[in-house]
């Protein structure tokens, strides 16, 4: 048997999902991700399965919310916390709106036969703004990508992340500074673990 | 009539001007200088050369007040371009008549970057470097047309060839760098 614990004072990796107030969590290394505000519900499971269940066994102990049970043999664990008072970064709500507003760009929208954003990419999009929901993550740009898709940039000083998520449904990553010269990743899309170590290396980034 | 209504006119006057005033009597449908009149393609380009790219409201809207922009607005490979060398900004706004859809082309802006900012190589999947060029290609009615090629051991990559060869993740570094070092110069704001 593992229990997990989540630290309600760390606040390292907190992303929403669609808009119903549930947030996804996952603990790794040690590092948990909290709620600042009470948990209702609590649903768990192991990411790389790509699915949850909901459980009961969960205390408050302060300023930590206990998780017990999970079991040994999952690596990573998703944990979705619903509150009717969840925090979300105040960006969310219209970054997300600019990003569904791509749909309906035309084809050769830029004068060079660009394709327009799909659906697929908006989709995309939307997902990687909730994972990206922190509080402490300057509200990102969203434009429509030469490439066919949708371009989500942070910036913060000389410090510039860029996630692009193409219309075949594929996603790239990347980071750039001076310092640092140039790095970039491929992220599965499909699996929210993915998505929030990509969320936590561009947020350490940015904050570095 | 708008305010955006006057200037669609008056840059579509302006243009007129520029087609028709001077060269009228040579039947011309743009300036003299567009014209290719037989000239070779120049694959020298000046130290300061810039590169002059038509770019849409969404595009002119990532580029920041230093001059910085998003990487999202430079294709890889085959990114047309006209050269400073042998045009004016507002040359990229002038129609094709062979090309239908250009007629838009009026309303879009001009943005200026210098050609020394292309990376110079990509990483291909085999890691092996592909050369990137930016190539003088002109065209009958447009002699300032240039674009970037990639090359891999001297063969022309394009389309699905860039796919085989070449990762996107390999292509985003290679826009990061473009990003990291061109400053970009809005020379006409594209209109609503």
């Amino acid at each position: 048997m593992t229990t997990g614990t989540i630290d309600f004072s760390r606040q390292t990796s907190i992303a929403s999902s669609h808009g119903d107030a549930t947030c996804f969590l996952f603990t790794s290394d040690g590092q948990h991700l909290v709620p600042s505000h009470g948990a209702d519900r609590v649903v768990w499971g192991e990411l790389e399965a790509d699915e949850a269940v909901e459980v009961q066994s969960f205390q408050h102990y302060g300023d930590f919310l206990v998780l017990n049970n999970i079991p040994s043999t999952w690596e990573e664990v998703a944990v979705s916390i619903s509150s009717s008072d969840w925090p979300q970064s105040s960006w969310l709500g219209e970054a997300r709106r600019e990003a569904r507003k791509l749909r309906r760009l035309p084809a050769d929208w830029n004068g060079h036969d660009a394709p327009a954003p799909s659906k697929v990419a908006c989709d995309l999009a939307d997902r990687v703004l909730c994972a990206f929901s922190y509080k402490d993550i300057p509200r990102p740009r969203i434009a429509p990508s030469v490439e066919g898709g949708v371009g989500i940039s942070f910036e913060q000083a000389d410090r510039y992340a860029f996630i692009e998520c193409y219309n075949d449904g594929e996603i790239v990553a990347g980071v750039s500074s001076r310092e640092s010269g140039q790095d970039a990743w491929e992220v599965n899309a499909k699996k929210w673990l993915d998505l929030h170590r990509c969320a936590r290396r561009i947020a350490d980034f940015l904050r570095t | 009539m708008s305010s955006t209504g006057w200037q669609l006119l008056l840059r579509k006057l302006w243009i007129s001007y520029c087609r028709f005033v001077p060269w009228c009597l040579l039947r011309c449908d743009r300036p003299w200088r567009m014209y290719r009149r037989g000239r070779d393609p120049v694959q020298e380009f000046g130290a300061k050369e810039r590169l002059y790219l038509r770019v849409s409201r969404a595009d002119l809207a990532s580029v920041r007040p230093d001059g910085t922009a998003d990487a999202n607005f430079i294709k890889f490979p085959d990114q047309s371009f006209n050269r400073s060398g042998f045009s004016e900004p507002i040359d990229a706004l002038i129609p094709d008549p062979a090309v239908e859809r250009s007629k838009r082309w009026y309303s879009l802006g001009v943005v200026e970057f210098p050609v020394a900012a292309i990376p110079p190589e990509v990483t291909s999947r085999q890691a092996v470097p592909c050369k990137v060029r930016v190539v003088h290609d002109p065209y009958d009615i447009n002699f300032a047309h240039s674009e970037t090629r990639v090359y891999f051991q001297g063969q022309r990559l394009s389309g699905a060839g860039t796919d085989e060869l070449t990762t996107k993740v390999e292509r985003m570094k290679w826009r990061l760098r473009i990003r990291q070092d061109a400053r970009f110069k809005t020379v006409l704001a594209p209109l609503r």
